[in-house]
C-alpha cells in the first residue's frame, strides 16, 4: 500500500513521454507503415499500369514467378551483391585511409578535409553524367590520358566486362567521402593519453593505429558498413544515368530491374514483389552486421 | 466582366483574327452539341503535357500567342523524354482530370491510353477543320485503330476514330557530311549495300579519323529505333498485320540484324557505339567523328547548329536508303494531341488543338522556333525551305515512313526485350540468329 504512489510514479515516469511521440508516431505510420503495407498488398496481386481498376489476387505467384520463372532476376542479384560488396569494401578501405591521413595535422589539411567532401554534395545525376562523359570510349578524357602512357583504354561503359567496374568507380568515388565524414569524426573520439601511453611504451604510429585507433573506430565502421551497404544495395541514379543497366543487361542493378518492371512491363504486383525481396535482403544484411560487430568496442578501463 | 459586350467583342474580333471562329459565331455548327461562346472560355486554365527539351521550346511562343488572343491560360507540365509515358500513363490509369491536353508519342500511347481520350470528330466537323491538310501517316498516327495498332483484320486506313491532332513530326532520315561525300567523290546512299561500302570507304579512307556512321547502340529505345529502318527495308518486322503474332522467325529479321550488328563489328561504325545514347552520339558527330547517321529529322538542326557543332553547315539529308530494289522504309514517330475525356475544360482543350495543329501557326512554328511541322503545305513554304533545305527530304520520308506499332507490351517489347536482344548482339554475347531467335520466343510470350 504504502509503496503504490511511487510505483504509479514511476509508471508515470517511465511512460508520461508517451503523448509527446504520438505525433512522431503518426507521421512514421503515414509516411512509412502505409506505403510498406500497400506494396506488400500489391505484391500479392496481379494489377498492371495499364489499368488500375482490376486488382487480382494472386497469392504469392509473384515472388514464386519472380524466383523462379523470371530469368532476369538471378543474374540481376549477382550483380548487385558484386555492386555492393565491392563498392562497399571500396569505401570502407580508402575512407579509412583518408581519414586517418587527413587526421594528421598539418598544413593544408582543412583544406584537403573541404575538398573530399565535395563528392557529397553534387547530385549523383550531374556526376554521374560527368563520368559518362570522362568515361567515353571515343572522345572520353580518361582513355585520352591512358593513351598518353601508352595503355589503350577499353570501351568502359560499351563492354561487357568492364561497365560493372565503371559504374563501381563511380559509385566509390561519390560515396566515399561520406566514410571520411564518420571516420574522422569518429577519430576525434580516440584518447590521446593512450595513444602518448603507447608511444612512450615505445609503438611507432603504425602499431599505435592498428592496435588502439582502430579498434576504437570500431562503432563508427559498425555506422559506415551498415549505412553503406544499404545505399549501395538499393542504390539507382548512378547506374541509372551512367549505362541504364546496360551493355546487355551487365549493370542491371535490382533497382534498375524493378524500376523496368513497374514502368517498361507495367507489371505493378511484380515490381512490389521485387521491392519486398530487396527489403527483406536488406532486413537481413542489417542484422548479420549488428549480430557480428556488437559489443566488441573496447571499452576505457574503469576508473 | 467576361460578360459585358465589349469584352467579348474583343474576344471574337481576337478570334475571328485568326480565322476560327465564323462558325461558332454563325451557331450553326453540324454537331449536336452547339459550340461554346469563346468568350466563356476566356480565363479558364488548361494543363498540357509535353517534354521538357525540343518539344516545349517550340510550342511556348504560340502557346503565349493562344493565350493572348483567347485569354485561356495554358500551364504546361513537362517531363523528361524517357519519363512522359510512364506519367501520362498514370494520369490515364486512374482516370485524373489534371490534364486537359495529352501530348500522345503515336500508337504506342494509342494502345493504351485511347479509352481516356476523347473522340475528335465532333469537334472537327462542327468547327470544319480540314483534315487532309495533315500528312496522312500522321494524322493516321492519331487514330484508334489504324495503320499501326492492333485491329481486325481488313482495317480500312483513315476510318479509326480521330483521337488526336499530329502537331511534331519525326521521320528518320539520312544526315549525312557533304564535305566528305565530296572529298571521297560519293553520292547520298540509294541501296543499303551502298550505304556499308561508302561506311567502309570513308572509315579506311580516313585511318578511322572519321567512321561511316554512327549508331546508337546503348541498351535503349534508340537502338530500336535504328533497327526498325534496317529491318523493314528487308522486308522483315517484328509483328503481323494485325500486331498479334512476333514474326522475327523471319530470315530476313536475322539478315537486317546482321546487317545492322555487322556496321560496328566490322568497325565502320565508332568504338563507343554499344554505349551511345542518343546525346554521346550527336557530341561525337559534332565533333566530325562520324559520316552517316541515320535519326530523326529534327536533329538536322541540332548538327548544323554552328553554336554547338564543329561540323555545322556540312550536314545535308538523304532518306533512309533500300534494300533489294525496294526503297527505304524509315521509322516515323510524331505527336499529337488528345483531349482528356475526364477533362473538365473540354472546348477550351480543343480550342489550343485546334490552334497548334492549324497549318497557320504549322508554319510560324516551324520557321520561328524550328518545330518540324505535320501539315504538309508548310514543306512547300519558301521560307521554310531556305531555312531548313533538308525539308523535302523530310516531307518524302514521312510519307512513306512507317510508325511504331501500338499494343500492349510494347514499352516492354522494345525497350526491354528487343534493347536487350540487339544490344546483346551489337556486343557480341549473341549472334544475331539467337538474338532474334530469343526475341521472338519473349515476345510470343508477351503477346499471350
Amino acid at each position: 500500500m504504502g509503496h503504490g504512489p511511487t510505483q504509479s510514479r514511476r509508471r508515470q515516469e517511465r511512460w508520461g513521454f508517451a503523448p509527446y511521440l504520438l505525433p512522431a508516431i503518426l507521421v512514421l505510420a503515414v509516411a512509412l507503415l502505409y506505403p510498406l503495407t500497400y506494396s506488400l498488398y500489391t505484391s500479392f496481386h496481379e494489377v498492371s499500369l495499364y489499368d488500375l481498376s482490376r486488382w487480382d489476387f494472386v497469392g504469392i505467384d509473384n515472388y514464386t514467378n519472380l524466383l523462379f520463372g523470371n530469368p532476369a532476376f538471378w543474374p540481376s542479384l549477382r550483380v548487385t551483391g558484386i555492386f555492393t560488396v565491392v563498392s562497399v569494401f571500396l569505401e570502407v578501405v580508402l575512407g579509412l585511409a583518408i581519414a586517418l591521413l587527413l587526421n594528421i595535422a598539418i598544413r593544408g589539411s582543412k583544406l584537403a578535409r573541404t575538398v573530399v567532401l565535395l563528392p557529397m554534395m553534387l547530385t549523383p545525376i550531374v556526376i554521374s553524367l560527368i563520368w559518362k562523359m570522362l568515361f567515353n570510349g571515343d572522345v572520353g578524357l580518361l582513355n585520352y590520358g591512358l593513351s598518353t602512357i601508352g595503355i589503350d583504354g577499353p570501351q568502359w561503359l560499351g563492354d561487357t566486362s568492364w561497365a560493372l567496374t565503371a559504374v563501381i568507380v563511380v559509385e566509390v568515388w561519390q560515396n566515399t567521402s561520406y566514410a571520411v565524414l564518420i571516420f574522422l569524426a569518429a577519430l576525434q573520439g580516440v584518447p590521446d593519453d593512450v595513444i602518448e601511453a603507447a608511444h612512450v611504451d615505445g609503438a611507432g604510429w603504425w602499431r599505435s593505429t592498428w592496435h588502439i585507433v582502430i579498434p576504437f573506430l570500431r562503432p563508427a565502421l559498425v555506422i559506415v558498413l551498415i549505412i553503406r551497404t544499404l545505399f549501395a544495395f538499393r542504390a539507382f541514379e548512378t547506374v541509372f544515368a551512367l549505362t541504364s543497366g546496360g551493355p546487355a543487361d551487365s549493370t542491371l542493378i535490382l533497382s534498375l530491374f524493378l524500376q523496368r518492371t513497374a514502368f517498361r512491363s507495367f507489371d505493378l504486383g511484380e515490381a512490389s514483389a521485387i521491392g519486398w525481396v530487396m527489403f527483406l535482403l536488406a532486413l537481413a544484411i542489417s542484422v548479420v552486421y549488428l549480430l557480428a560487430l556488437r559489443e566488441r568496442t573496447p571499452k576505457r578501463g574503469r576508473r | 466582366m467576361s460578360d459585358s459586350p465589349s469584352a467579348r467583342r474583343r474576344a471574337i474580333t481576337a478570334l475571328s483574327a485568326i480565322g476560327i471562329v465564323a462558325l461558332a459565331v454563325s451557331g450553326c455548327a453540324p454537331s449536336s452539341e452547339p459550340a461554346p461562346d469563346p468568350s466563356d472560355l476566356a480565363g479558364q486554365t488548361i494543363r498540357m503535357t509535353v517534354v521538357q527539351a525540343g518539344f516545349r521550346p517550340a510550342m511556348e511562343p504560340a502557346i503565349a500567342r493562344f493565350t493572348e488572343e483567347t485569354g485561356i491560360k495554358v500551364e504546361l507540365v513537362g517531363y523528361g523524354g524517357d519519363q512522359i509515358q510512364e506519367k501520362t500513363q498514370l494520369e490515364v490509369s486512374s482516370r485524373s482530370s489534371n490534364i486537359d491536353v495529352y501530348a500522345l508519342d503515336g500508337p504506342p500511347y494509342m494502345a493504351t491510353m485511347h479509352d481516356a481520350l476523347e473522340p475528335l470528330q465532333p469537334y472537327v466537323d462542327r468547327d470544319g477543320v480540314d483534315l487532309d491538310v495533315y500528312i496522312p501517316s500522321m494524322l493516321e498516327m492519331g487514330r484508334y485503330p489504324s495503320d499501326f495498332t492492333q485491329k481486325e483484320a481488313g482495317y480500312k486506313s483513315g476510318t479509326g476514330e480521330v483521337l488526336g491532332l499530329p502537331v511534331r513530326i519525326g521521320p528518320h532520315i539520312l544526315h549525312y557530311r557533304k564535305d566528305i561525300f565530296e572529298q571521297f567523290g560519293l553520292e547520298a546512299p540509294k541501296t543499303l549495300d551502298e550505304l556499308r561500302e561508302q561506311a567502309k570507304t570513308i572509315t579506311e579512307g580516313t585511318n578511322g579519323e572519321v567512321y561511316g556512321v554512327a549508331l546508337e547502340g546503348a541498351q535503349s529505345l534508340y537502338i530500336v529505333l535504328q533497327w526498325y529502318d534496317i529491318l523493314w527495308s528487308f522486308g522483315a518486322d517484328v509483328f503481323d498485320e494485325t500486331l498479334t503474332k512476333a514474326t522475327l522467325d523471319d530470315p530476313r529479321a536475322v539478315e537486317a540484324t546482321e546487317y545492322f550488328v555487322n556496321l560496328y563489328q566490322d568497325g565502320y561504325a565508332p568504338p563507343s557505339t554499344p554505349s551511345a545514347d542518343l546525346d554521346a552520339a550527336v557530341a561525337l558527330l559534332q565533333q566530325g567523328s562520324a559520316a552517316m547517321y541515320p535519326e530523326y529529322f529534327p536533329r538536322h538542326a541540332v548538327l548544323n547548329d554552328p553554336e554547338a557543332s564543329k561540323t555545322a553547315g556540312q550536314w545535308i539529308a538523304a532518306p533512309i536508303p533500300g534494300n533489294d530494289g525496294n526503297p527505304g522504309v524509315a521509322v516515323v514517330t510524331g505527336w499529337s494531341l488528345g483531349v482528356n475525356k475526364y477533362s473538365e475544360h473540354k472546348d477550351a482543350a480543343w480550342e489550343l488543338i485546334k490552334f497548334l495543329t492549324s497549318p497557320e501557326v504549322q508554319l510560324s512554328m516551324a520557321v520561328e522556333n524550328g518545330n518540324a511541322p505535320t501539315v504538309a503545305s508548310v514543306y512547300e513554304d519558301a521560307k521554310y525551305q531556305e531555312l531548313v533545305p533538308a525539308a523535302a527530304v523530310a516531307l518524302e520520308a514521312a510519307q512513306s515512313s512507317k510508325a511504331r506499332s501500338g499494343l500492349p507490351g510494347i514499352l516492354e517489347i522494345e525497350q526491354t526485350i528487343l534493347a536487350f536482344e540487339l544490344n546483346a548482339a551489337l556486343v557480341g554475347d549473341k549472334t544475331p540468329a539467337q538474338a532474334m531467335k530469343d526475341a521472338q520466343q519473349r515476345i510470343t510470350d508477351v503477346l499471350k
